[in-house]
């Protein structure tokens, strides 16, 4: 009785300090000073560097290695599930959980490369993989129940001035995934198997002439990439609450920022990752956040209708493929 | 000799067709609820199926949230008799209109870009739907939905021989596309759009067409749910209905007019096993579902109906004349 | 003027694959097109059928500019191509194939098949016209491809390495039934090709090109005689003095 009570009062107060927080913001536009509008675009260049890297995953195996994988989102969603469940509810240290995800993350990337991915039909990948979506999601419901989950991480805030500071999360994610997708940038271009990767989706046949063996290479980038499909899961659970149905929405995402960068730009899918971001950022606070979706993803409705190669990429003179 | 084969396989076709329209007109007269539900929503499935048959199997596009042509349909016409107050007819090509828009909007970007992209905006335009009907209240019902008025129920037998002819239209729309000039058109552009084009075939304005000719009849689909149901729900955009629709046509065979007709025996059965089962336990009739899809795709892409199928005359004879080619 | 290529320039981001490149060829005729690998022939032939935008130049049949046509839209003008590799499409029947063709300038369904029949006798594959294309072997897939082309009823017809990977007896049976539709329907023909004793045997005109220029052009007797033309095929170090 008495902890249900307890339980109101903490509603009651967390609801008020979240109307504090948005007085601030919205209710009474005199205090929208600028230092509250940098505030929100810090926020969004934090989300918006996790969504590039998060996106340049897909933007890797849709773009460059040129496999439909619509099970993308689910995987993620799983990720941060099982980073949940591993470090909250299974107490299991975290520098145990990390390698054993990733290692799933691996394993679930092979294996779908060797068994749904296998054939080149376009059509049979995105239907097997449209499937495994939702195997993945139903599987998650079925396990973890619906119900969403938070690491809920004390905000602790890095004080630039006075008025104007970051999450201290959202900032070391942001230098995280800036880091990471530069190694793997640099891994592309400089090692070995970065190079014969490229050289494989350059062009295959030729390739394998020169002595690459282009199977295995398309089954390790592919396992690669889900090893940054491991990590951004891993970075995504200490912002945003886990549910079913949010690696749709991440999904989704991913695809306004690869389309906006241009399918296949990593360095792109970051810049326009962050871009994504703010946007996101500026219309929750100025429009509330049930327009979030709508318009975003509106936004990639109007963005492939009008530029479909990229916002920021000329057009080139390519041959027209149907 | 082999007229009268021809002939004779006609007639025996003819037979089990008039077994099966027999059957299917008798089911109603069995006075069982539940039968009559599963039949009905059954044979909804088979016009959803050849919906994203013609879209998919015969175009070569890949929607996989073809829900979002049904959806649209349904809301169409709730939206229309609750909030707008048109005739059933009115609110009926309302939810046609939606769709229409829809339409364009994915079959425009299907014209210019390759069906990758088509996918994706498929889905983009998807997620917008799905919010919006979630998450706006006042227009859409939010996830209470919107009522139906109380006069227009109409009773399980009617619906049900509404969507038994519904059913049998679109099987029968479809194999006369398919027999036709644009049926020849959208073939040729899902096996090799680069050559259809050079023959001649404005494969532009034919996956613009395929896309618009889907969303119409998938759009029928969603209007008669909203009867069958007299209410909507977001959940009529969910991904399990696109699941269900692509099942139905990949378990029975793309590209072919039966595929749907045998591929909602995968819905029967679940249907009926659904009731059995405890609640909780209802993702796993999706698990099962998409396994069966995966492997139906991997394993036997060209579907149940292969089974039916004589095998080619012309298997044998065309390795003979190349071997005698060789020689 | 029957079709005109004015000084066709295709740029591929700093590659240029065609450089002022100049191509005529008069009603009736059978054109070659030769030259090495990567010369820019498939280049040029994807140009001229809109699959390609040039970079500059125009591209003018019958007096009409078709430089920045639709692929479909110079098909129904009466310039029709065959692929590379012949691919066909897969799924349908060799007769469906050649009825897409022949609903390019036909509008019921009688008709086209009629026609289509027409054309796939002309081939001589009237015995397969119920199989399906993944069925047919390579010979008989090019054959139905041209069946499939001709059945648009073009003026010019684009052969693109109609001969590539078709044993010897085969290409002159091929060679035969390319003269029998320049002479018995009409259709004037420009044809790539690396056998080059076929092209020889069938054109009244050759260009070469090299590098994406065209370095000679004339009868085939002159083209093979041409001091340059040997040097491009054979290596600079090649004495000429075989002419």
């Amino acid at each position: 009785m008495l902890n249900e009570e307890m339980q109101v009062i903490f509603i009651f107060i967390e609801r008020k300090r979240h109307d504090e927080f948005f007085d601030i913001f919205i209710v009474q536009g005199d205090y929208m000073n600028l230092s509250a509008y940098i505030n929100i675009i810090f926020n969004g260049i934090c989300i918006g560097g996790l969504y590039g890297l998060t996106s340049s995953a897909w933007s890797f195996q849709c773009g460059a290695l040129k496999f439909a994988n619509f099970a993308y989102g689910a995987s993620l969603m799983a990720t941060m599930y099982l980073t949940y469940f591993g470090i909250r509810e299974w107490n299991i240290p975290a520098f145990i959980v990390m390698p054993l995800i990733l290692i799933f993350n691996f394993g679930l990337g092979m294996l779908m490369r060797k068994v749904l991915l296998k054939n080149e039909n376009r059509g049979t990948q995105i239907i097997t993989t449209m499937a495994l979506n939702l195997i993945i999601i139903n599987l998650v419901t079925f396990v973890f129940t619906g119900f969403p989950r938070d690491m809920a991480l004390l905000e602790k805030r890095l004080y630039i001035t006075e008025t104007i500071s970051i999450g201290a999360t959202q900032f070391t994610a942001f230098c995280l995934s800036a880091v990471i997708l530069i190694g793997f940038n640099t891994f592309l271009k400089k090692t070995w198997t970065g190079r014969a990767i490229r050289s494989v989706v350059q062009n295959r046949d030729a390739a394998t002439l020169m002595g690459i063996q282009s199977e295995k290479i398309l089954d390790q980038a592919f396992a690669l990439s889900y090893l940054l499909i491991g990590i951004s899961g891993m970075l995504l659970i200490t912002m945003f609450q886990a549910e079913p149905n949010y690696g749709n929405y991440i999904q989704t995402i991913a695809f306004v920022v690869c389309v906006s960068a241009g399918l296949g730009s990593l360095s792109g899918a970051f810049g326009t990752g962050i871009l994504v971001g703010v946007i996101s950022a500026l219309i929750q606070t100025l429009l509330g956040s049930q327009w979030n979706d709508i318009v975003l993803f509106g936004l990639f409705i109007v963005i492939l209708l009008v530029r479909p190669n990229g916002i920021f990429v000329s057009k080139k003179n390519v041959a027209k493929t149907f | 000799m082999k007229g009268i084969i021809q002939k004779y396989f006609s007639t025996k076709r003819l037979i089990l067709l008039i077994i099966a329209m027999a059957i299917l007109i008798f089911i109603p007269a069995l006075e069982n609820r539940r039968l009559l539900n599963i039949a009905i929503i059954a044979l909804m499935y088979v016009t959803l199926g050849e919906s994203w048959n013609l879209l998919s199997g015969m175009s070569g596009l890949f929607s996989i949230n073809h829900a979002l042509f049904f959806g649209l349909g349904t809301y169409g016409v709730t939206f229309g008799l609750n909030k707008l107050g048109f005739s059933v007819l009115g609110s009926i090509l309302l939810g046609l209109a939606m769709n229409l828009v829809a339409a364009t909007i994915v079959g425009y970007i299907g014209t210019k870009l390759s069906g990758l992209y088509f996918t994706m905006a498929f889905i983009g335009l998807w997620q917008t739907v799905y919010t919006f009907s979630y998450q706006f209240f006042s227009i859409t019902g939010g996830s209470l939905g919107l009522s139906m008025p109380r006069e227009l129920l109409l009773s399980k037998r009617t619906l049900y021989f509404i969507a038994l002819i519904m059913a049998i239209a679109s099987m029968i729309f479809y194999q006369f596309i398919r027999r036709s000039r644009l049926g020849t058109n959208f073939v040729a552009l899902k096996e090799n759009p680069d050559l259809a084009n050079a023959l001649g075939s404005n494969i532009r304005g034919y996956r613009f067409l395929s896309t618009i000719i889907s969303a119409c009849m998938a759009s029928f689909a969603g209007s008669f749910y909203a009867f069958y149901m007299m209410t909507n729900n977001p959940e009529v955009f969910s991904g399990i209905i696109s699941l269900k629709i692509i099942m139905v046509v990949i378990v029975g065979g793309m590209g072919h007019v039966f595929g749907p007709l045998l591929g909602i025996s995968f819905v029967i059965m679940d249907e009926l096993i659904r009731g059995m089962m405890p609640s909780q336990f209802a993702p796993f009739s999706v698990i099962i579902y998409g396994f069966a899809l995966i492997i139906m795709a991997m394993v036997k892409p060209e579907g149940l109906i292969s089974i039916f199928k004589k095998k080619p005359k012309d298997n044998g004879v065309a390795a003979k004349q190349s071997k005698k080619a060789t020689a | 003027m029957f079709l005109k290529v004015e000084n066709a320039t295709t740029r591929f981001g700093g590659l240029v694959a065609n450089d002022n490149v100049n191509i005529e060829v008069s009603k009736g005729e059978i054109v070659g097109l030769i030259g090495p690998n990567g010369a820019g022939k498939s280049t040029m032939f994807k140009s001229i059928n809109g699959f390609n935008r040039l970079s500059s130049g125009e591209i003018y049949f019958k007096n009409k500019r078709i430089t920045k046509m639709e692929t479909y839209k110079i098909c129904k003008m009466g310039i029709t191509c065959t692929f590379q590799h012949a691919q066909l499409f897969q799924g349908i029947t060799l007769e469906e194939s050649v009825l897409l063709g022949a609903y390019n300038r036909r509008k019921t369904k009688k008709e086209a098949l009629k026609f289509a029949h027409q054309m796939i006798d002309f081939v001589g594959l009237s015995d397969k016209k119920d199989y399906r294309v993944s069925k047919l072997n390579m010979f008989e897939r090019k054959k139905a491809e041209l069946a499939a082309a001709m059945a648009t009823e073009p003026e010019l017809l684009l052969l693109d390495e109609l001969f590539a990977g078709l044993v010897p007896t085969e290409v002159d049976s091929f060679v035969e039934l390319v003269r029998k539709v320049n002479k018995q329907l009409g259709i004037s023909i420009l044809i790539v090709e690396h056998v080059l004793k076929a092209i020889m045997s069938l054109s009244n005109k050759v260009y070469v090109l090299e590098y994406g220029k065209i370095i000679a052009h004339g009868s085939p007797a002159e083209v093979t005689t041409n001091p340059t033309v040997i040097k491009a095929y054979l290596g600079g170090d090649y004495d000429a003095d075989v002419s």
